[in-house]
């Protein structure tokens, strides 16, 4: 499970260039970050916006190596996660919020339906969030899981 | 109907399609001085023909050439390549049956994407980061789909110097970003990183201006911009950069369009901002306020018995369960965890890592939150009366009148760019100053001489008050070159170089009132003084008030020439600005200058206009 993890996430750095700045490490992990750092770029250097090596031009890769099975947007839905696991963490546990709206949207949950997907996410959080060190591909596999025990979310659990 | 290359050619250079502007835009041709064009795109894969930078008639001709050839179409075929040129070239030579069909590559790519409306992001600057203060702008394509009221699923288009960090030292930095030593590139990310990047990572408020593009528009626009995939535009920081090239697209976007044009020398992300006001393609205007901000403005409004909770279950050394205050209602306690939550997410971003016992105080905190069933209990986060756009001019012309050692002058001041601490303050952040090249030149009255009295090279001011959550570092940094009293007749050019740092106190939460306190360091020079120069170090003063229409500003300093000259610098300046409106102010100053035992006086009214 983990070299799977690891392998997705090398893969998938040059296709979401920022996430080469998320470090190693989905999860809690992921707020390590090597940015451009120091006085003199800030003095001396109004930012030239130096993307790093970014080289993406909005292509999600059926080959990121995270699961080439997934149909797209279940992809975005996971890269979504993984970059934003410490926003839709705190938007589930406290009942609301833009990261896990957009998440709902991602998985396919419609509209009218995210208002149940928050509910029951924050009524399970501590089984989404099952560990203070748990990375995203097992945040994902438990929200799919909490997702189908909801006779109404079952169906876009897929 | 499929037409003979030779026909389409004859017909081309009928219609003078070579100096339309909308081919003029498509290739990125600029007039030259020597009569002719150039195009502004750098990479060889580019241009069809040989000369095709140089050339907008054989770069046409060879498109025409290559594009309606009768070669089988597929994703190598140029027709897959160069999109927009061959749509626009079928429109305009009247074929009725322009296919791409074959070209799967861009298809996938635009129904990925799939955009329906556009946006034009700035954000914004940031206090305690002046290199921020120019800002950024990007492009974010809201796709029509599942995706359309998720902007966070977004795509963001980001125009952008390729920068091996890692590598370079901050001055080669500098040096490659004026002179276009840096190839730029379009590139495509999910929004969200970009707001991650922005919003959180650099704390800056984000301004979203929705575009009124029509279908059609859009369309056009994401042609071209297939075709500038993976194109290297070299990126000057100060004239082609992020923000001027997000013009050009929109040239090609609607035709008749002059936007890139407004910009020759000098491309500040703000007045793109309302070069696209101006041209009437704003719908509305959005705001997402900064990690920083939100926090700040949350705390300050818990009453003190949460604010002492929130300092103390953020403590690494302090437990969770055993310390939080049960006697708190259902609401106060969602407040402090999630206030707690966001405090320690805020100091891992600041200081770049996250430790275990943050993450496991974070992760305990929200398990807690999740058992508490109240949504939302926080206010809605307001939006800035005053936008980031609506400040003043970037630039500014001065005249004054005034008397220096006793001898009356008139002075003439002009600086490109950007905003001092008395400028009027409205859309800026107070405290906070960034300027260029300020030139100053005085006509002496009695001497009947016109001198360059002074030529500020850079000034940054970033004065961050201490606040109940942080407590940020103030500093300063100043080159010069300014005619000083350096003994009673003599007046030399001094060549100095500041670089201050100190903390920062404000009034109360409206920062309009503010002191500073500065460790002044100070390195200057001239070929006249014995030891050629100095280093001298001392305390610093700087108090600001803002009050309506006026803006006040004292700055006191001594140093002490610790290596080199052995003498003691003080320099007072009291400054008082009033404004009418954003763009012209008044101002007078009274400056001394203590040179040892040697002091010079100089006061000065001067009018301020803002373009």
């Amino acid at each position: 499970m983990k070299k799977i993890l690891i392998a997705g996430l090398l893969s998938m750095t040059p296709l979401y260039g920022m996430a080469a700045e998320t470090g190693p490490g989905c999860g809690w992990g992921s707020m390590i970050f090597d940015g451009k750092e120091g006085v003199v770029f800030h003095v001396l250097a109004a930012t030239t916006n130096g993307s790093f090596g970014n080289q993406t031009f909005g292509m999600t890769s059926g080959t990121a190596g995270c699961d080439a099975s997934k149909p797209i947007h279940k992809q975005m839905a996971y890269n979504f996660l993984d970059s934003n696991m410490d926003k839709v963490a705190r938007d589930m546990a406290s009942g609301s919020g833009e990261s896990v709206t957009t998440l709902a949207g991602l998985l396919g949950v419609p509209e009218d339906k995210t208002p149940l997907f928050i509910k029951t996410s924050q009524d399970n959080f501590g089984k989404i969030f099952s560990r203070d060190d748990i990375k995203s591909d097992d945040v994902y596999g438990a929200i799919l899981k909490v997702m189908q025990e909801n006779e109404v979310l079952a169906q876009y659990a897929s | 109907m499929a037409r003979d290359v030779d026909t389409l050619l004859v017909k081309a250079s009928r219609l003078h399609l070579a100096q339309n502007p909308e081919w003029l835009n498509l290739v990125h041709f600029r007039a030259t001085l020597t009569p002719g064009f150039e195009s502004q795109v750098d990479d060889p894969k580019f241009f069809l023909a040989k000369d095709g930078k140089y050339s907008p008639e054989s770069e046409l001709r060879e498109s025409i050439i290559q594009l309606f050839s009768k070669t089988a179409v597929s994703d190598s075929h140029p027709r897959c390549h160069f999109v927009a040129r061959y749509y626009w070239l079928a429109e305009k030579l009247d074929i009725d049956d322009p296919n791409t069909s074959a070209c799967a590559e861009y298809h996938k790519w635009l129904t990925e994407i799939n955009p329906k409306s556009a946006l034009l992001v700035f954000p914004a600057s940031y206090l305690n980061s002046p290199s921020s203060m120019f800002g950024h702008t990007l492009l974010r394509l809201d796709p029509g789909d599942y995706r359309k009221d998720i902007p966070l699923a977004s795509y963001a288009v980001n125009f952008a110097a390729q920068v091996q960090a890692s590598k370079e030292n901050g001055f080669l930095y500098v040096y490659r970003g004026l002179f276009g030593g840096y190839p730029g590139k379009f590139n495509i990310v999910p929004y969200h990183e970009k707001i991650k990047e922005y919003n959180d990572l650099e704390n800056r408020d984000i301004w979203e201006y929705s575009l009124n593009l029509t279908d059609a528009e859009i369309l056009r626009m994401m042609r071209h911009l297939w075709e500038l995939k993976s194109i290297r535009i070299d990126y000057f920081f100060t004239s082609e950069n992020c923000s001027y090239q997000l013009l050009s697209l929109l040239d090609v976007a609607r035709p008749g369009l002059r936007l890139a044009g407004n910009f020759s020398w000098r491309t500040i992300p703000v007045d793109t901002i309302r070069t696209v006001i101006d041209a009437g393609l704003v719908r509305q205007v959005g705001y997402r306020s900064s990690q920083s901000k939100l926090l700040l403005q949350r705390y300050r409004r818990l009453p003190e018995k949460l604010k002492r909770q929130v300092k103390l279950l953020t403590r690494p050394d302090i437990g969770l369960e055993e310390n939080l205050d049960t006697s708190l209602s259902p609401r106060e306690t969602a407040q402090v965890l999630e206030e707690s939550y966001d405090f320690l997410r805020f100091q891992a971003t600041s200081v770049r890592a996250l430790h275990k016992p943050q993450y496991q105080k974070s992760y305990q905190l929200l398990k807690q939150r999740s058992l508490i069933k109240t949504a939302s209990v926080w206010p809605a986060p307001s939006m800035p009366k005053i936008r980031s756009d609506q400040s003043h001019g970037s630039s500014r012309v001065a005249t004054g009148y005034g008397k220096f050692l006793g001898k009356h002058y008139w002075s003439f001041k002009y600086r490109p760019a950007y905003h001092q601490q008395l400028d009027p303050g409205k859309g800026f952040d107070y405290g906070s100053a960034i300027n260029f090249l300020d030139v100053d030149i005085r006509y002496g009255l009695q001497s009947k001489r016109l001198q360059l009295n002074s030529i500020n090279i850079v000034n940054i001011e970033s004065m961050t008050p201490v606040n109940g959550l942080f407590s940020p570092w103030s500093w300063m940094v100043n080159v010069e070159n300014r005619k000083t009293a350096i003994s009673e007749s003599q007046l030399f050019n001094v060549f100095q170089l500041n670089a201050d740092f100190g903390k920062t106190y404000a009034i109360d939460e409206t920062n309009k009132h503010a002191l500073s306190l500065f460790l002044d360091n100070q390195l200057y020079t001239n070929r006249h003084l014995e030891r050629k120069g100095g280093l001298g170090i001392g305390p610093r003063l700087y108090f600001r008030s803002n009050v309506t229409k006026f803006a006040f500003v004292t700055d006191l300093s001594w140093r002490k020439t610790v290596v080199g000259e052995s003498l003691q610098r003080k320099n007072a300046y009291i400054g008082v600005s009033k404004y009418w409106n954003e763009n012209t102010s008044l101002r007078i100053h009274w400056r001394r200058e203590m040179w040892d035992d040697t002091g010079s006086t100089e006061l000065e009214i001067s009018g301020h206009y803002y373009f």
